[in-house]
């Protein structure tokens, strides 16, 4: 299994990866257990974090099949403080810091969010970002279907306007 | 209390120098006799608008890395733009012995 993980990091990966963990999420939510509220969540967040991060790569002009490497990832940061970004990057996995460099990067490009569409996407992200962290994996689940319910409807919000994200 | 004003903790103290040098090089004045470190390169990626860029220099020496990135990003914002800068999807700050080290001789030639 290990040596037929592709080599390296893309669009297509991260993409393919989005889609996989929303159907992983989704059956989790299907089944109902509360037990199962942390698991889901953990999995569903992972889509907002594919959607925003594949949408800046997209911004930025990158081919689907391109390498996201250390490299990429390192400028992001160093573009982000450039565009006075201020959310810190959770080793690269915060919604938040997705979503500001994502809406400076389409700024500086002469792309800016339409203003309600740029809300209703801040919102979701803080949503989200309010319920999700990558340090879940490592935490005993305090999430409650009250919460799991929110998030996948943000999800759901992700994958209706995944492609405005990058789109002209 | 008086209030003092600092730059973030990481900036060293050469930072805007290091940043004005860089502009000079990217944007020349006319007759401007430029000394051959900094080595710009801009490699553009495949089928994309997006740049990769590395700037070889012996100035380097005792900026961190990530100050280094934050440098050459800021001197394109100055020189060229927000949108040229917005290109940039690497951006690396290598001393030539790091260059060397890396095995990224490339970097390094015409």
């Amino acid at each position: 299994m290990r040596a037929s993980l592709p080599t390296h990091d893309s669009i297509q990966e991260f993409e393919g990866a989005r889609h996989d963990r929303l159907w992983d999420g989704m059956t989790l939510w299907l089944e109902g257990h509360t037990d199962s509220a942390a698991g889901a969540v953990y999995l569903l967040g992972y889509c907002v974090e594919m959607a925003l991060k594949c949408a800046y790569f997209r911004v930025l002009g990158l081919q689907i099949s391109d390498p996201i490497t250390a490299l990429e990832l390192r400028a992001a940061q160093a573009k982000a403080v450039a565009y006075g970004v201020t959310a810190r990057t959770e080793a690269y996995h915060s919604v938040q810091f997705w979503c500001d460099l994502l809406r400076e990067q389409r700024r500086a490009i002469g792309l800016p969010f339409e203003s309600i569409f740029e809300q209703q996407l801040i919102d979701e992200v803080t949503i989200v970002y309010a319920r999700w962290s990558i340090e879940m994996r490592y935490k005993t689940n305090y999430t409650t279907s009250a919460t799991l319910d929110r998030v996948l409807k943000a999800v759901e919000w992700f994958d209706l306007n995944y492609s405005r994200l990058y789109s002209p | 209390m008086p209030v003092f004003s600092r730059k973030p903790p990481h900036f060293h103290p050469a930072h805007d120098e290091l940043v004005g040098e860089l502009v000079r090089h990217l944007q020349p004045a006319e007759g401007d006799v430029l000394p051959e470190l900094p080595r710009i390169i801009e490699e553009s990626v495949r089928l994309s608008p997006a740049l990769r860029v590395f700037v070889i220099w012996d100035r380097w020496h005792g900026v961190a890395e990530r100050e280094r990135d934050e440098i050459i990003l800021e001197a394109y914002d100055q020189a060229r733009g927000r949108p040229e800068m917005a290109r940039i999807a690497v951006v690396r700050g290598l001393t030539p012995q790091e260059a060397l080290e890396l095995g990224a001789t490339h970097l390094l030639k015409d």
